[in-house]
Parts: structure tokens; sequence; C-alpha cells
């Protein structure tokens, strides 16, 4: 019988690790913002702000990311930057997510039929 | 300015820590575009940005938004709406409408309790609570003076008062009343007893009452040897004196007297409590009759309280050395006017009780709802699964359905409320006379308050159980396995039980009811052997007269007057009618063991003789065995004789009142007749074995007269010979012997009526109550008939099943209800009528009916069980 300790680290969903990924990318300046513009020059996907401010704090409810509160800033209305950084067990979800997605991926090819031999 | 309205948006959809964040994010967004682009390019991007956020963040937020999201957290206290949404009692609105059985039986169930509830509270408030209805009237005080030994209320004595109304300064006004009665006599109609008041001129002026026409009294009036005044109020007027204004200054007939109408007080006009014709009365001095105690009032000066009033009186009613010789000194308690002249503590204590009661009956009432609604929520388990996947907390889902029960209970609220308002109204048709004035049906903020409490509390009993129990568990798993994942519990044994003790409940009010019924029936039909439209009855009373504290006897010389007239036959007087309930006292009988118990009637002058009942052996009473110094005599009636007296003469025995031990005995009588049975115990002919006392030197007799002719002509004779004889006899409940015994017949029926409407309404949420546990099951087990249906049980046996386990219920309840019937008709003998034991036969056709309702109840929903087909019940569940 399968226990919790052999149980496989869960995934994330498509936009969690989207965003998860942009925390990595933009390391120490990783807050909503700079978040989004990194998914959007990235992967051309415009996301609709809400979700990616969703998303985020749905990853920190669950522990995957931390958050930290920067000094307030004149030109934010005297508002402070929440700036994200990954917590361990959100990067053990990042690879299980990369391995899983490798491992699916491994072996197939999606070039049509009637391509030359060395494309299949 | 547009910019900061816009951001402004964000705060009123998301939480303030999110809004705070994506605000500074758009702030500093916004910064940036200003330098490379125009104002309004970066306002209409701030404008799409935000209102794309709130969208975003608002949808979220619903019950049908995708769980975990951030709505999870609690909202601050500052922004948390309401916890019933609109789309929640929009919800509710659609429900019922497609249930319309389910919310009539949930809204009749739960109205009609609250109009119980809202009655009693309303009595409670208006009698208890209630300012006078007069200028200041929260200011009136009511001087509660008790004697400490007895406790009973004894009025104020002459001097104090003399003490309050000289030297006070903490009231601003004292006034002074006295109850009393008389006959008013209008020149061409009838004499009428009525209820009057004898008054303090300034008590009087302290109302502030404007007459209709005239004036109020002056202290001119209440001086010894003053013309004799009397105020009227308007309805009195209008009826006795068609309204006339002439009659001011004119003289008006009262108890014998002629009194001078002063003044016409307005009709809602019921000073001190429900009155409608005062005299002047004297504050102290010569004016005041000898030994009267008055009540009194006051109204507060303007800086003076309750509590100052009480320690200025008190010490104003240390009594001198003189008047501590006479006895203890009385207590005194101040008390808000309205609350002293309906009973004070004691009332209060009486109707809180009440109260108490109708909201158990509710919330027994809401329990049964609750019973339905959970039927009702575990139908729709699989809707709660898709609003929890959805995003819905267990929160959200509970408000929903208390969201949905609400409205339920809004709309009982509004039955009760104008059942209430019903029963108030007819009470006030019934008995207008004897309400006070303040008592009234007003929906004020405190009733109002209380309404919207019951709708609340029964809406709070009716669904947060069950939704609780509808939400348990894993509604994801309900929704993969169907709704039997949910809720598994079942309904517990407290619901169980609670049907157990309601069907008790209806089995005792119901049997009771029916016993009460048999006395009424038996009540009617008692037969005296006398043709009992032929005699007529009224009661006769004489008040003392003004100025004497000892009431003088009636002149039994009136009979005599009463026979000379054509239309009258005989005429004589009695305590107590026939038919009417009498005592039962414990006797001996001379030469006999032991003691028997009998009802004893007290006979006036030619009491026998007025029904033309002869002896059936020995004599009647004569006039002389009612003078005082007569040798002791007793008539007993035939089944006296033959239960305590067998075969031998009665005539010539001896019996008398057992007496305490070691008390002196009390003397013997000797038997002078026997006479037939009439009546002494008419709701059980069976016991209704007595004697008769000879009586005399009352102020109060029933008259028995056995007439010819026309009844009016009879009842016209009568009052002209009453009055001509005594002006001051009040006459009273002239009828015939046929119609007399209303008031015990009003009592009976409207207890049993009472403790049937109970009783029913009992056995309809046991009912209730009943199926909604055979629907539940039946629901729960649909899957589980299923299976036994498809490995080869027979339906019927499924259905013998499920009905058996309701009989068991039935039999308990029914078990439990016989012997609370038993103990509730023993309670029956506090009435002041005798009813007859319960019957087995009541009992049998009460639990019989309840046995019916409830199996039919049972048997409904375990029929449909049976039908289900297995294939069906397999795949769906």
């Amino acid at each position: 019988m399968k226990t919790d300790d052999t149980a496989p680290t869960p995934t994330l969903g498509e936009l969690e690790l989207l965003v998860v990924l942009a925390i990595l990318r933009c390391g120490d300046e990783a807050y909503g913002v700079t978040i989004t513009e990194e998914i959007r020059r990235r992967t051309g996907r415009r996301l609709a702000r809400a979700a990616v401010y969703v998303t985020l704090r749905r990853l920190h409810e669950r522990g995957l990311v931390r958050s930290t509160t920067g000094t307030p800033l004149p030109e934010r209305g005297g508002k402070a930057r929440r700036y994200y950084s990954i917590e361990p067990e959100g990067l053990d979800r990042a690879q299980a997510t990369q391995t899983a997605f490798t491992t699916m991926w491994d072996g197939i090819s999606l070039a049509p039929a009637d391509a030359p031999e060395e494309h299949r | 300015m547009i910019d900061r309205l816009l951001l402004r948006v964000l705060s009123i959809v998301a939480p303030e820590e999110l809004a705070d964040e994506i605000e500074g994010d758009l702030r500093e967004q916004l910064s940036q575009l200003k330098r490379s682009r125009s104002s309004v390019v970066a306002t209409i991007w701030l404008a799409r940005a935000v209102i794309g956020a709130a969208l975003s963040i608002g949808w979220s937020r619903t019950p049908f938004a995708r769980r975990g999201s951030f709505i999870s957290p609690p909202l601050p206290a500052r922004r948390r709406s309401l916890p019933v949404t609109l789309n929640d009692l929009r919800f509710a609105v659609r429900l019922i409408a497609k249930q319309p059985v389910l919310s009539a039986t949930a809204v009749g169930a739960l109205g009609v309790s609250m109009c119980l509830a809202i009655f009693g509270f309303t009595m409670l408030s208006s009698t208890l609570w209630a300012e006078l209805p007069l200028p200041q009237g929260e200011r009136y005080v009511y001087m509660e003076v008790t004697d400490p030994e007895t406790l009973d209320e004894v009025g104020v004595a002459p001097e104090v008062l003399e003490r309050w109304i000289n030297e006070s300064s903490t009231l601003a006004t004292i006034g002074a009343f006295e109850w009393g009665q008389a006959n008013l006599e209008p020149v061409d109609t009838e004499p009428v007893g009525i209820r009057l008041v004898h008054i303090t001129p300034r008590g009087m002026a302290a109302t502030q009452v404007e007459p209709v026409v005239g004036r109020l009294f002056e202290p001119r009036d209440a001086v010894p040897g003053a013309e004799p005044v009397v105020l009227l109020r308007e309805d009195l007027w209008e009826q006795h004196y068609r309204g006339d204004p002439d009659m001011l200054g004119a003289p008006i007939r009262l108890g014998g007297s002629d009194y001078t109408l002063v003044g016409v007080l307005p009709r809602e006009f019921a000073f001190p409590s429900s009155h409608n014709l005062w005299l002047p009365r004297a504050e102290h001095g010569p004016g005041v009759v000898d030994g009267s105690r008055p009540e009194a009032f006051g109204i507060m000066a303007d800086d003076a309280d309750m509590a100052e009033v009480q320690a200025e009186l008190e010490v104003l009613m240390q009594p001198s050395d003189d008047e501590l010789r006479a006895g203890p000194p009385n207590a005194l308690r101040v008390v808000p006017y309205t609350r002293g002249l309906t009973g004070g503590r004691a009332a209060e204590t009486f109707m809180a009780g009440v109260v108490t009661v109708l909201l158990l009956i509710l919330a027994v009432a809401a329990a049964n709802v609750a019973n339905l609604i959970l039927v009702r929520a575990v139908a729709r388990s699989d809707e709660y699964g898709i609003r929890a996947a959805l995003g819905a907390s267990r929160t959200n889902l509970i408000a929903q359905g208390f969201g949905e029960v609400l409205l339920l209970g809004a709309l009982a609220a509004i039955l009760g409320t104008g059942g209430a308002s019903l029963i108030f109204r007819w009470l006030r048709s019934v008995v207008d006379n004897e309400l006070p004035m303040w008592i009234d049906f007003r929906i004020d903020p405190v009733v109002g308050g209380f309404i919207a409490f019951l709708a609340v509390f029964s809406t709070s009993i009716a669904s947060i159980g069950p939704m609780l129990r509808a939400t348990r568990g894993s509604l994801d798993a309900s929704l993969r396995q169907g709704s039997t994942a949910v809720a598994s519990g079942g309904f517990g044994r407290a619901s169980a039980s609670m049907i157990v003790a309601e069907l008790a409940l209806s089995v005792a009010l119901l049997s009771t009811a029916t016993l009460l019924g048999r006395g009424l029936v038996g009540l009617q039909q008692v037969d005296l052997g006398l043709d009992q439209t032929r005699v007529l009855t009224a009661s006769l009373y004489l008040p003392p007269a003004p100025g004497v504290s000892e009431p003088s006897p009636i002149d039994t010389g009136l009979l005599a007057d009463l026979e000379s007239r054509v239309n009258i036959r005989k005429a004589g007087l009695t305590m107590r009618l026939p038919k009417e309930e009498t005592r039962a006292r414990d006797l001996e009988v001379d030469g006999r063991e032991g003691i028997v118990r009998s009802h004893v009637a007290h006979s006036g002058l030619y009491f026998f003789d007025s029904l033309e009942i002869a002896a059936l052996r020995g004599r009647t009473f004569t006039a002389s065995d009612h003078e005082t110094d007569a040798v002791p005599v007793v008539v007993v009636n035939e089944s006296f004789a033959t239960a305590h007296l067998g075969t031998s003469n009665p005539v010539g025995q001896r019996l008398r009142f057992a007496s305490e031990p070691g008390a002196e005995p009390t003397a013997w009588r000797e038997i002078v007749g026997v006479v037939r049975d009439l009546g002494l115990n008419a709701a059980v002919p069976g016991e209704s074995d007595g004697l008769y006392l000879p009586v005399a030197g009352s102020n109060f007799y029933q008259l028995t007269a056995t007439f010819e002719g026309p009844f009016a002509d009879a009842a016209r004779a009568m009052r002209a010979v009453v009055g001509a004889n005594d002006s001051r006899i009040i006459v009273r409940e002239v009828q015939t012997l046929e119609q007399s015994g209303w008031a015990a017949r009003t009592l009976l029926s409207a207890t049993a009526s009472g403790l049937s409407a109970l009783g029913v309404m009992a056995l309809a949420l046991s009912v209730t109550g009943m199926y909604a546990i055979m629907a539940f099951s039946v629901q729960q087990r649909t899957r589980e008939f299923g299976v036994r249906v498809a490995l080869g049980a027979e339906p019927g046996d499924l259905v013998r099943r499920a009905v058996l386990s309701t009989c068991v219920r039935l039999a308990s309840g029914a078990g439990l209800g016989v012997t609370r019937a038993l103990l509730l008709s023993q309670a029956a003998a506090v009435l002041p009528i005798a009813v007859p034991a319960l019957s087995m036969f009541d009992v049998a056709v009460v639990c019989g009916t309840m046995m019916l309702a409830g199996l039919l109840a049972a048997w409904l929903p375990a029929r449909q069980a049976g039908r289900v087909n297995p294939a069906d019940a397999l795949r769906a569940d």
C-alpha cells in the first residue's frame, strides 16, 4: 500500500507554473507588475491582471511562495510593493511539474505524418 | 481626481490588503505611462485595468467562483455585507414557488405558534410596560399598600393619604379613587348595573382630560352636603340619554338617588382603568366615609424619580404611636401606574411564564420545520456540491439556507402578527369595558423588535441545524457518489424523541379536550324534571350604601311583591342556580362510620317552591328554617339518600360537617326532607349527590321565578318590582333557567377549544415531523432498497418494515400521552366545574386518530420507496 512518503509531489497548474517561473526570473524584483510583464514578454500572453494576483494569493495561502513588503513609494500613492519569492515547497512542485511534463513529452513527436523523415 | 475615483473601486470589491497591493502596482504603472503618454490615454488605461480587476475579483468572491481563492479568509468587519444577500432571498422566492406545499406547511406551523407568542407578548408588554395614554402618562405612579402579614393590598389609610397630599414634594399631584357598583336608571330604559369609580377632584383634573361638554369635578363637589354630581362617558351618554346636551345639569338616577350630570368625558377616556361613570370623593376630612381606604396614584414632579417618591412616601407613612398600637405598619411599593393596576409583579411573573411557554411551543414548531428543511436540503445536496466546487464556502451555503428559511420565517411573522391583531380585535369586542384603556395591539418598537426576534429565532432553529448537517462531510464526494454521501447520519435520536414527545402531547391534550367536551354536552343536556324555559333567573346584588362599610341584606319582602304580579307564579332565592357547580364538603352521618363527601348548596327563601318542586319525603324548607335562631336542618337530594343513607328513611336522621382534628365539632343538622336531583353536579350526573342548607340575610342572591306569558314581560315585571323594592339592587344576568350557567359553559367550551386547538397543532406537527423522517430515511435508503429488491426482496416487505418502525414510535408516543392525559385530567379538578373522569373510549378514539394519521404519514413515502425500480435506484444513486 502506498504511503504519503512515497506519494508523488503534487504538480502546479499552468498559470501557477507561469507565475512561479516568472518570480524565479524576476529574482529580487518580483512583484505584481514585473511578474505580469515577465509572463507577457516571454510568452506573449496578456493575462488578466486579477488572474495573476489571485494566483499569487493562492500560492501564498498554500505556502508555495512567501511575500515581503518593501518601502512605501510616492509614485505608488504611498503604497509599498509586495515582493514575492519561492518557498522550497514551491520549488519542489515546479520541479515535479517540469519532470511530469518532460516525462510525458518524452518520445512524442508532433510532426505531421507526411513530413520528411528527418522531421519525424 | 478621476484616477483616484477609479482606484477607489478596488477598495470596494477587494479585501483591504489585496486592494492596497493592486492599487500600488496600478499607480506605479500609471505614473510610468503618464511620462510617455497623455493623461487621457493613461486614464483610459487605468479605467480598463481597474474595471477588469474589479470584475475578476468581484466574480471570484461569489459562491459560484472557483474554490480556494482568496474569498475564504474573513473579510474585514467594516466591509462585511449582510450575512444574507439579495441573491439568497431570490433563491428563497423561487423555492417557495417550486415547493408550495412544503412552504405552506412551514409557514402555517410557524405562523400559528408566532401568533400565540406575539399575542402573549403584546399582552405582557401592553399590560405591564405600557404608559398610560394620557399627557405625562410615563410619570404616573401607583402606590401599592399591602398588609405585611396577609400580603393583601389594603389601600391607603386616610391619615396617610392626608400626609402625602400635604407634605409630598416628589409628587406634583396625588389622586385617590375607590371602585363601586350601582344601578344606572335611565328614564325610559331598564336599569343597568355598572361599575363606577369615586375619584378625588384633583386626581381627575390631573388627567388633563377635556370634557366633551360640561366640566370636570371641582373641590367643592366633594365637600359634605354638596349637591351630588356625576360625570358620564360619551358612550353611556349616547346609549342611555341619546347624547342630549340638555341633560347637562339635569338629574340622573343612580343607585336609587339623583345626581346632577355636570360633564361628559370622551369615549376613549377610561380612567382609572376601564370605567365610564365617575362620582366625586373627598381627599380627607369629614367627607370621607369611615373605614374607607382608597387606592392612590400620583404624577411625579419633573425632577423626581420613582426611588425618590418611594423614599419620601415611606417616611411620610411612618405611623404615629397610636396608629402603631393598632397593628404593624403596612408596606408601600411605588410602581409605574399601569403595572400597579394590572397585578404588579405576580402578573408579570405569570405572563412572562406564559410567554416562555409560548416560545417553547414556537421552538418545537421550528424544530419540526427543521425536519422538513433537512429533507429538502438533502434532496439538494448535489446543488450544494456544485456550489462548493465553484468556490462557495460552507458558511456561504449555510447563509443561503438561512436566507431561504428567513423568508418563510418573515411570512410566518406577518401571518402571526395578523392573527394576533385579530385576536385582540375579538377580545375588545367581547370584553370592551373590562380591558384597561392602555391594553391594545400596537406594533411599537418593543413589539416590533420581538416580532423580528421571533422570525430570526425560528429561522435559526429551522435552518442552521439542517444546513450544518446537509453540508457536513465532503461535498465533492456528494457530487461523485450521489446524495447519500451527504448527511449520512440521518435523523438523530433527538428528532425521533421529539416526535414521540409531540405525539404524547397531542394525545394528552386531545383526550383532555374530549373530556371537557363531554362535560359540556352533559351540562347542556341535564334534565331537572321541570320546564327550564318557564323559569326566570336573575342575579341580585345590593352594594353597601354610601357611607356604610357593612352591606345590608336584600329585603325578601320583594318575593311577595313579585308573586303579586299576574305573570309571575312563584318566586324564590338561592345562592347557586341548578346546573351551577357547587362545592363538595366532608360530612359525618350520625350513627354511621366514616366521612362522606358530598355537594352542598345554600338555598334562600322559597327556592323549592319557586321551582314548584315538592319533597319526595318529608318537607322542603319553610320560612322559619331561614331564621337565625332556627333549629339547624337540611334537605338532601335523592342521590344522597340512596348513596349514603341506604334503605332507611332519611327524614329525621342527622348529619354534620366534619371538623378539623382537634377543633370543636359542628352542630348536628336534622334531615327534614328529600327532593329530586336538581343538577348539583350537572356535568357528572352520576355524582350529583348533595344537600341544601337554608340561608338568609345575604346581600347577594340568585332569583328564581316561574312565570307565564312572554319572558320579556316577566323580566320587565321582575325589574320593576325589584326596583320599587330597593332601587339600589343591581340586577344582572336576567335569563331563563335553560340559558343559565352560561359562564360555566363558556369557560368549559373555551378551555376545551383551546386544548383542542393546541392538541390538533401538536398532532399536525408530529405528523409533519413523522412524514419528514420517513421521507428522509426513504431518500437515504433508496439505493439500499434497490439492492434489496434486486436481490429478491419483496417491495411489500420493505414497506412493512419501514411502517413497523413508525408503529413503535407511535406506540411509545401514545403510551406517554395516555399517562400525561391522566395527569391533565386530574389537573382539570381546578376548574370551577366538575368534569367527568377520563374514559378509555376517549383515549382510544384519540389514539386511533393519531395512529391513522401517523401511519399514513409513514406509509406514503415507504410505498414510494417500495416502487423504486432497482436498476434506476442503482444507476441514479
